[in-house]
């Protein structure tokens, strides 16, 4: 009975696993798509539905407190998810996620690459996550913690499981399969795991989802002292994705999910930003373990594969995506600015076309190819040769792919020993090469029959014809399908480092000390010598070159066997991203003024409850991190060009309070309070350099962002979560969680906290605090509510029934995100409104298990 | 336990096909080109017949009808926006577009008429609301009309939209020395053409042509444009800058205007480029000349990592481009002849190319008058140190002090220019960058 009972909490899903007393969670910070920050035309991340919030799990070894759980981390995982808080405030560069201990966060974007695994959820629910900084034998960590994620075949949990799951979230239907032999009698055990998650469409309309996962593992068990271990895996991932609108577009629309992503092409819904991502990686570790104190663990690693993302570009023709802001109603309405045009019956009948004509609403590919179909063109001294002419059907409107596709390769190694029964010391190190190689692809031509690769700004700003090539060494190139064109380079990133920590416990005091020592390189090599930048855009750029470093330590007091008091602290520094140390780096090599480490530091506070019947920790934080660098990248349609603001010496502050408690009322009851209280924010006055890819002209540099105290935003800073939960005897429980969420804000953009912004307006003048106010999103609250049951068949067969409903309520004007845009009329914001993300309404996920 | 096992061992052997299975089905589907909708001719009119169409009221057409026309004037310098012109064998008309881009000189089209608007705008018939994705199907392309001979009092309302070509014309003498438009408000400039008896025609250009910010030309010669009509004054539209060819003798006789040059002479330079104020624009100081004697470049300013403040000049066109020969000319102020005059600056070169050529000489001269470098004796400066081709990309090399004395007549007391001369032919294209120029 008690061993069945077990049973059923093991193989609940991992999202109601967070409740459960195998203590899985969930990591704070949900999938981000690697490429979604730089899709050239949106300048902030637009994170689609997520489903691995309510997937991943994880094995909880909290600090030196060897299996405890947390009931703050996993609830703010499990309820807090949906609504984007991060713990602490971190975002996903500052959480450390790493496989067997290898460090795989992305080398030139900082972000751990969820999507590189996801569907794999057999295997990566066995994760260790910590939150701050704390002690590790796998490797340094980060400021915000790590995750680390354990793929061994001899150590999972031996037979098979088979399960199926139906949701209405990204995607609707999940099938997954997973076998482990564990050891067996001839020294090899076998992992194998494979999932399909697929919607023809999902949660929001024109969305779509099409993945694989596949995982295999075999491990040797050479003898007592030696195993090999080789893992491959990847996830191969097809999604059509949402974008984000302003709130005139979701009003016309009727619906908050409008997505302006998708429209009709011969009656069938197409998405014009489809994500393809397909980034296996292989392992082949060596297990020595010395003698019975010590452990030596080697690994060689590499990944690669493509980071693709289409979108539809156009070349002397209107901007085809359906809610330019000169398609709105609001175009034709009286503005301030008197940059619109005043004409309230074309208003009205844009409204009207908007609301009744789905071709209006939505872009109308059937369009598309009809333009495209009919432009005859003659491209002369085509491809750089003179005399050559190429005539045909010019396409004005394509479907591009821009590409980033990361290869690395690398080695670790960690060797850990206790030198007696309380003192314990690691060391470790690795070397990691990453090439990351953009480029942008002819996906479709609709129906056009080729594309010039020029670029149009510089075409028509300059007398000078060659200014205005892609590529100067093959002039007028004419590409089709398939073809590169635009920009090409690949970014060399190079990071070596090493790390050691020492261990130690009295009766009364646990505490550790660790300290790493890094060396990173990057520069950028570029295959096209571009005609804005015929000598800065071809070949390699300076190295960047940086020595990095870092020191924590921590300690826990054991005021009696059932309270403890904890403290951490950290000092580090660590180099600029490749990501946003280049200033333009599709036309260029050169990087921001005075590149510099970045520095920062961190503690906690904690106290610990460990009663049988109330568990809990209380924590207060504060960190800051300094010198950071902070890019965007956004299209201007006056310039028809992405314009790059990139700024230095942004420095970020995060303090706040944790608290997490759990009450067993009864042997049935259980009744779970968690708030998070944080202050998050940009404490520097950084300086701006704006530019443009098609110009060398400089717009502005130093110009003083006056940012100190705007809040960090796209996530609620305030959070709260009630849960009650009844575990009935006879294999099945039933819970709710009530969540609220408050002081949500919109990323400031820095360009309209300038004074150059201002300008003469006088300081009672409304359009100031309409160009300063940050964006607040209003405070909001959800409820939660979740099931299972499980049944054992003949003694050895499992079936287990997972439900889980989130957003019970179905509140459907719950704005979780979004971006102000970045491009602004100062005398004028509401011309260029922000964006809004907006949380899905009543959604579920039920599957059923099958085990043996 | 035994039991399980085996099926355990069973399912191994299945679940790898399972995986393979599922994995051999294609991630990314091609769409299908959906069916193209073709644009019906119904009745066809000449251009002639299209604008007879209009008696004084706008005329929105409805049902099928096209008419065949070549473009003559297009968007493509800017000095033309959301606006063509087309002509036929009858005559010729300006479209109006919905949206910028995709009509093209030569461009042979027919517009389908449904959903645009014949109408006059201030005494121009103009075809307005033409949708190029919509209304508008090409027929060929590169089929270009011939302007049509005029001379200036030829130009009436009735060749209103018509590509002309007018000989022996000029800018009026009162306006030589300004330029086409305004290319830094962006504001349109009406300016005056002439012919030798007297008639004027306006010739209007945008502040967003790319020549806006060429000065006039001041000879007499060919000029080629499109008509526009503002109500009862007639204007011609630039197509081409390359069509306005007016370096002949003007009708009073006088040839380009005459070159006017009255910079004070300096006693010293030291010259740190610290005036550039845009990265990659040609360097323009009152006191200094920067002159393209060849090719169509000029020495540019350059501004590195925010600070660092130099000029550049390279006849670099891409790769294996074989470029026409560039010429250019940096010249100093007249500098005060000193009892040891003295010259220092400092060079650098990249991607060097040059094989038979040198990219750069210095010269001297007694007798420049700030005009025409060639009637002015030039005595070349060498002995000093500069980059050459194994130097680095960007090195910075001190030229030393050099002693001027030695160029000058003895007993010299008068002023002297320096310039700097950077030259590029074919495909020997080398960067040289100038900085740090001291004169004593």
């Amino acid at each position: 009975m008690l061993r069945a009972t077990t049973l059923v909490f093991v193989l609940i899903p991992a999202l109601l696993c967070a409740q459960s007393d195998t203590t899985l969670q969930a990591p704070s910070q949900p999938r981000l798509d690697s490429l979604a920050n730089a899709q050239p035309t949106t300048p902030v991340i637009t994170v689609t539905a997520d489903d691995l919030d309510s997937e991943v799990g994880s094995q909880d070894i909290s600090g030196i407190l060897q299996g405890s759980r947390d009931v703050f981390t996993s609830t703010a995982g499990f309820s807090f998810g949906s609504a984007r808080f991060r713990i602490r405030g971190y975002d996903t560069r500052n959480m450390l996620v790493s496989i067997n201990g290898i460090l795989v966060n992305d080398m030139e974007s900082g972000w751990a690459t969820w999507s590189m695994w996801a569907g794999l959820n057999d295997i990566t629910r066995w994760m260790q996550v910590r939150t701050g900084v704390s002690a590790s034998r796998l490797n340094f960590g980060g400021l915000g913690g790590y995750t680390d994620i354990h793929m061994r075949a001899s150590e999972m949990r031996k037979g098979v499981r088979v399960s199926y799951a139906s949701t209405n979230r990204a995607y609707r239907n999940r099938v997954m399969f997973t076998l482990n032999t564990g050891m067996r009698k001839d020294g090899w055990a076998f992992t194998l795991s494979g999932s399909r998650r697929w919607a023809e469409e999902g949660y929001a309309e024109g969305t779509s989802f099409n993945a694989y996962a596949y995982l295999f593992s075999a491990e040797k068990r050479l003898n007592n002292r030696h195993s090999l271990v080789f893992t491959g895996f990847g996830a191969p991932m097809l999604q059509g994705r949402q974008g984000l609108a302003i709130q005139e577009a979701y009003d016309l629309a009727g619906t908050n999910y409008y997505n302006p992503n998708w429209g009709f092409q011969g009656g069938v819904k197409r998405n014009a930003r489809m994500s393809f991502d397909h980034k296996p990686m292989l392992m082949a570790s060596h297990h020595f373990t010395p003698n019975e104190k010590s452990t030596w663990n080697t690994t060689l690693f590499y990944t690669f594969g493509r980071d693709g993302l289409t979108g539809l570009n156009w070349f002397d023709a209107r901007d085809p995506r359906p809610d330019y802001y000169r398609y709105l109603p609001s175009y034709f309405m009286p503005s301030l600015s008197g940059n619109s045009q005043d004409d309230p019956t074309q208003a009205a009948a844009v409204a009207n076309a908007w609301m009744n004509d789905v071709n209006t609403r939505q872009i109308d590919w059937d369009q598309l190819y009809f333009a495209n179909g009919k432009n005859l063109y003659t491209v002369e001294n085509a491809n750089g040769i003179a005399g050559n002419s190429i005539t045909g059907n010019r396409s004005k409107y394509i479907l591009e792919e821009v590409r980033a596709d990361p290869t690395r390769i690398g080695i670790n190694s960690v060797y850990s020993t206790a030198l007696d029964n309380d003192r314990q010391i690691t060391f470790g190190g690795s070397l990691h090469r990453q090439k990351t190689h953009y480029f942008k692809t002819i996906d479709d031509l609709l129906g056009g029959d080729f594309w010039v690769d020029i670029d149009q700004f510089a075409d028509r700003d300059f007398n000078d014809t060659l200014v205005s090539q892609n590529d100067l060494d093959v002039t007028n190139k004419v590409v089709r399908q398939g073809d590169v064109f635009g920009y090409d380079y690949d970014i060399q990133t190079r990071y070596y480092n090493a790390f050691t920590q020492y261990e130690g416990k009295t009766d009364q005091w646990e505490y550790y000390l660790g300290a790493e020592l890094s060396y990173n390189e990057f520069w950028r090599d570029s295959r096209l010598r571009n005609g804005r930048f015929p000598e800065e855009s071809f070949g390699e750029s300076e190295k960047q070159q940086f020595i990095s470093y870092g020191a924590k330590g921590g300690a826990v007091y054991k005021i009696s066997g059932r309270q403890f008091l904890s403290a951490n602290a950290a000092l580090m520094t660590r180099p600029p991203l490749p990501r946003t140390a280049f200033i333009s780096p599709r036309t260029r090599g050169a990087v921001v003024a005075d590149l510099q480490n970045e520095t920062m530091y961190s503690g906690d506070l904690n106290y610990i409850l460990r009663f049988p019947r109330l568990k809990g920790r209380a924590t207060v934080y504060y960190s800051k991190i300094m010198d950071q660098i902070w890019s965007r990248s956004f299209y201007h349609d006056e310039f028809l060009t992405l314009v790059n603001y990139s700024m230095t010496g942004v420095d970020q502050e995060h303090m706040g309070v944790e608290i997490g408690m759990e009450a067993n009322l009864s042997s049935t009851w259980t009744l779970t309070a968690v708030y998070a209280d944080g202050s998050h924010r940009y404490v520097s006055r950084p300086q701006a350099t704006i530019t443009r890819d098609n110009s060398p002209e400089v717009f502005a540099a130093g110009r003083t962002v006056y940012w100190e105290n705007f809040y960090v935003g796209g996530m609620p800073q305030t959070a709260a979560s009630l849960g009650l939960r009844y575990n009935a005897p006879k294999f099945w429980f039933i819970g709710a969680n009530v969540n609220h969420f408050d002081n949500m804000y919109l990323d400031p953009n820095p360009d309209r906290r300038t004074s150059e912004a201002i300008g003469n307006f006088l300081d009672t003048d409304p359009q100031v605090a309409k160009l300063l106010d940050q964006t607040k999103l209003d405070a909001n609250y959800t409820v939660d509510a979740f099931f299972g049951k499980s049944w054992m068949v003949k003694r050895q067969y499992r079936i287990a029934l997972n439900v889980s409903v989130s957003n019970v309520l179905n509140n459907q004007d719950f704005r979780i995100g979004g971006f102000e845009q970045l491009r602004y009329d100062r005398t004028d914001t509401d011309r260029f409104p922000p964006k809004f993300s907006y949380l899905f309404g009543r959604n579920y996920f039920a599957m059923v298990t099958f085990s043996f | 336990m035994h039991t399980a096992h085996n099926s355990l061992m069973n399912l191994r052997n299945l679940l790898p096909f399972a995986l393979l299975a599922l994995l051999a089905t294609s991630c990314k589907k091609e769409f299908d080109a959906p069916p193209v909708r073709q644009l019906p001719e119904g009745q066809v009119l000449t251009v002639a017949e299209l604008r007879s169409l209009f008696q004084g009221a706008p005329v929105r057409f409805g049902g099928d009808s096209s008419f065949f026309a070549v473009v003559t004037a297009d968007e493509q310098n800017g000095n033309l926006y959301r606006n063509v012109y087309v002509q036929d064998h009858t005559g010729a008309i300006q479209l109006r577009l919905q949206n910028s881009g995709g009509l093209y000189q030569g461009d042979s089209i027919r517009v389908y008429l449904p959903g645009t608007v014949l109408s006059s705008f201030s005494g121009m018939l103009q075809l307005d609301s033409v949708d190029v994705d919509n209304n508008v199907v090409k027929q060929a392309t590169q089929i270009y009309k011939a302007p049509t001979l005029v001379t200036i009092p030829q130009i009436t309302p009735a060749m209103q939209g018509m590509l002309v070509r007018l000989e022996n014309v000029e800018f009026a003498t009162s306006e030589l020395g300004l330029t086409y438009a305004n290319a830094v408000t962006q504001q349109t400039q009406n300016r005056s053409l002439v012919d030798c008896n007297g008639a004027s025609v306006i010739v209007r250009t945008s502040g967003y042509a790319n020549f806006a910010a060429t000065q006039l030309p001041e000879g007499n010669g060919s000029f080629v444009a499109v008509v526009g009509q503002f109500n009862s004054d007639m204007q011609l539209f630039i197509r081409n800058i390359n069509e306005v060819q007016l370096n002949g003798q003007r009708c009073s006789g006088g040839g380009p205007g005459p070159c006017t040059y009255n910079v004070a002479p300096v006693p010293s330079v030291s010259q740190d480029f610290s005036d550039v104020t845009s990265d990659n624009t040609d360097y323009s100081n009152p006191s200094w000349l920067n002159i393209n004697e060849q090719g169509n470049r000029f020495w540019r300013g350059r501004i590195f990592g925010g600070t660092d403040k130099y000029l550049r000049a390279t006849g670099f066109a891409g790769t294996g481009v074989s470029v026409p020969a560039t010429e250019s000319w940096l010249i100093t102020p007249p500098v005060q002849t000193s009892a040891t005059p003295t010259l220092s600056f400092r060079s650098a070169q990249a991607f060097w190319t040059h094989t038979s050529q040198d990219p750069f000489k210095v010269y001297i001269s007694v007798d420049y008058d700030g005009c025409e470098i060639a009637d002015a004796t030039w005595t070349e400066i060498t002995g000093f140190a500069e980059p050459t081709s194994s130097t680095s990309n960007y090195q910075w090399v001190n030229s030393g002090t050099i002693n001027l004395a030695a160029y000058l007549p003895s007993g010299y007391t008068g002023n002297y220019h320096i310039g700097f001369r950077y030259f590029s032919v074919e495909t020997q294209t080398t960067t040289i960058d100038i900085d740090d120029i001291n004169i004593q």
